[in-house]
């Protein structure tokens, strides 16, 4: 596996996701981890759109899911998994295991999403 | 004559748009939120009497343990808000203190239909089981709409295995 030489590289295609395996668990089922490579982190953080916002806020008036953020959240946590992935591809590894999220507000209106977990080899 | 009238019509406006939206918010929102619950409950006995048995544990290896193929993470997540109505009834509760049942209902929502779209993404993305689920709640804080109402994320994740 090529890990990318630059930034130009570091595309947010979700497709690249599945050359690293990923689990939550402290192996990968059905490989063996040869080598351990530290601690690779991924965060973003993002704000919703003001009209988004405001329509997300008059939804609020009945309760219930409020599917603006759900999307935004989503599409987010996507983006900072990616960033996770790149470190792990910078330092050579092929999986990550132990993957946990973090989620925090770090301004009214703004998300700070956060994963990270451990680079391995696999075989 | 007519001055009076104008100000009857204006103070009726100005509470339409100042208790109209909560008084929607406590006629409509409790029946939508219970739709919500009924559909989210079918679809969770429909899953089960489908499948038989429930694909999302949260222990790290399976009870009896099975040969594994192949793993990859699986995550959903869901964000739930309370109506107006609910914010202000618990907010009211809060100063009694005791449970404030008015929040448990929202959450217990969200906490359920992300179980169940979790449960759905594991079938759909092809996983047997879906080991080590953790569920994690945070809190989402609105810029155009402080303090009139609370809205919660809650993302569920385990890891998806395919038996040889």
């Amino acid at each position: 596996m090529q890990p990318p030489t630059g930034t130009e590289n570091q595309s947010q295609n979700p497709s690249q996701q599945p050359q690293i395996l990923i689990s939550n668990t402290e192996t990968i089922h059905g490989k063996t981890i040869t080598s351990s490579l530290g601690v690779v982190t991924g965060s973003t953080v993002r704000a919703k759109h003001i009209g988004k916002d405001i329509l997300a806020g008059l939804k609020n008036i009945v309760g219930g899911e409020l599917k603006a953020y759900t999307e935004l959240l989503q599409e987010s946590r996507a983006e900072a998994m990616n960033r996770m992935l790149m470190d792990c591809l910078n330092r050579g590894g092929n999986a990550v295991v132990n993957v946990r999220f973090a989620t925090s507000n770090v301004a009214n209106g703004a998300s700070e999403l956060f994963a990270y977990g451990t680079a391995v080899t696999v075989q | 004559m007519a001055d009076e009238l104008a100000g009857v019509i204006w103070i009726l406006v100005s509470l339409t748009f100042s208790i109209g939206p909560l008084l929607f918010s406590w006629l409509y929102g409790n029946h939508y939120q219970s739709k919500k619950v009924k559909q989210l409950l079918e679809r969770e006995s429909a899953f089960l009497t489908q499948h038989g048995r429930d694909n999302i544990h949260s222990i790290s290896n399976l009870i009896p343990p099975k040969p594994i193929a192949n793993c990859g993470l699986v995550m959903a997540n869901i964000s739930v808000g309370t109506s107006w109505w609910q914010t202000m009834i618990g907010r009211l509760h809060g100063i009694i203190g005791g449970n404030i049942t008015m929040f448990d209902r929202v959450l217990n929502y969200g906490r359920k239909e992300a179980l169940q779209r979790l449960r759905e993404q594991a079938l759909q993305q092809g996983w047997d089981n879906v080991i080590n689920v953790r569920l994690e709640t945070s809190r989402i804080v609105s810029s155009s709409n402080q303090g009139k109402s609370s809205a919660f994320e809650i993302l569920a994740y385990g890891t998806g295995i395919k038996h040889q």
